[in-house]
């Protein structure tokens, strides 16, 4: 089932940042086929010996500044398809959105953006594609709050 | 006129001082609370504690009632943030991020603050300017620093003695505005001619500048 879903879109993809959400994501669209790497300002999340998840990943991984154009060059982001920016900060999220989708003009951008106050000013007024973790968590619990009732 | 700065480290106290001097009344926002006690200490200006790119801290500092914005924090990302919501939500007319990393600034520019001022470039620049030579004098940057006004002091054997400017090497980017010679103002036309000695005072981007200064054997 997945793979005729997936089969014939194999993307390159960038994944920003690597703590739990970026290593279990860049490991997943491995799983998919996509060609996927990886940029960390910490060498350690990008080490299969201090981080687990990436143990299987074969994918680039490349140990930088992420709001620097040319770590991000080196990582590929000239060829990418997507960018995914899940780092824990959301200011550095949204500067590798905007960078991504401005200078680099990549169709497919993802944020990560904690705050929900800000992930509203940023989705209504830049155009950004941001997903709030914590809405989701809010929402999620509401929602089994509601099934209970 | 009231302007708001993020950021209060050492360009942060320095700058919201010099503003106050001025007449003009700056607002800080600053996210750490010791840095915050010197600054209130060290200032007689109102300092938020917080972090300014968070839009709750940046209405409790009213800077929709002000006239600019201007991020100098350690990092850009925070100054590009502070500065797109000053912008886009609050409608602040003007706003100047510093940038830590000079590879930002275009970057920082395209993504809509106003002017991006990166101070390791800077002084890189005016370094490199005043080892360069003793006949070239800066007399002010233009344009974010991607220009500059420029005074040329001609030297003893300069090649193009006695030349009309018509004949000269001049670069597209390059104007002459006026020229000295001793006590003399010459207004530059096609015909003038110049001589060694002279002080060529002129506005070029630059990039054109050294391509000019190496043509002229000035540097």
């Amino acid at each position: 089932m997945e793979e005729k879903n997936y089969r014939g879109v194999f993307l390159n993809i960038l994944v920003v940042g690597c703590g739990k959400v970026g290593s279990n994501l860049a490991i997943t669209l491995e799983g998919m086929g996509h060609d996927v790497s990886i940029v960390d300002e910490i060498a350690e999340h990008l080490d299969a010996a201090t981080n687990l998840t990436l143990i299987n990943f074969t994918g680039l991984c490349v140990c930088g500044v992420p709001i620097d154009v040319d770590i991000l060059r080196s990582a590929g982001i000239e060829s990418c398809d997507a960018v995914a920016a899940v780092t824990s900060d959301d200011n550095i999220n949204i500067m590798v959105a905007e960078v991504a989708t401005q200078f680099f003009g990549i169709k497919k951008v993802f944020a990560r953006i904690y705050d929900p106050v800000r992930e509203q000013a940023f989705k209504e007024r830049l155009d950004l594609q941001t997903i709030c973790p914590t809405n989701l968590t809010i929402e999620a619990v509401l929602g089994s709050l509601a099934v209970e009732g | 006129m009231r302007i708001c700065i993020v950021g209060g480290g050492k360009i942060g106290f320095y700058l919201a001082k010099t503003l106050q001097e001025h007449g003009h009344s700056p607002i800080v926002i600053e996210e750490n609370e010791k840095t915050c006690q010197r600054l209130a200490n060290g200032l007689d200006v109102p300092v938020i504690h917080g972090d300014g790119t968070l839009l709750e801290i940046l209405r409790m500092a009213d800077i929709s009632k002000c006239s600019a914005l201007v991020g100098v924090t350690g990092r850009d990302e925070n100054n590009l943030i502070a500065c797109q919501l000053a912008k886009k939500v609050f409608n602040v007319k003007k706003t100047v991020a510093r940038v830590n990393n000079p590879k930002n600034a275009p970057v920082l520019k395209q993504l809509g603050v106003d002017i991006a001022i990166s101070s390791t470039d800077n002084i890189a620049r005016m370094i490199e300017r005043e080892v360069e030579t003793d006949a070239v004098r800066h007399v002010m940057s233009i344009a974010g620093g991607d220009a500059s006004l420029t005074e040329v002091l001609l030297p003893e054997n300069f090649k193009y003695h006695n030349k009309t400017l018509a004949e000269l090497y001049m670069p597209e980017d390059v104007v002459i505005i006026f020229i000295t010679r001793g006590q003399e103002l010459i207004i530059p036309r096609g015909s003038t001619t110049i001589e060694a000695g002279d002080k060529v005072v002129c506005v070029a981007k630059d990039t054109a500048f050294h391509d000019l200064a190496s043509h002229w054997g000035i540097v």
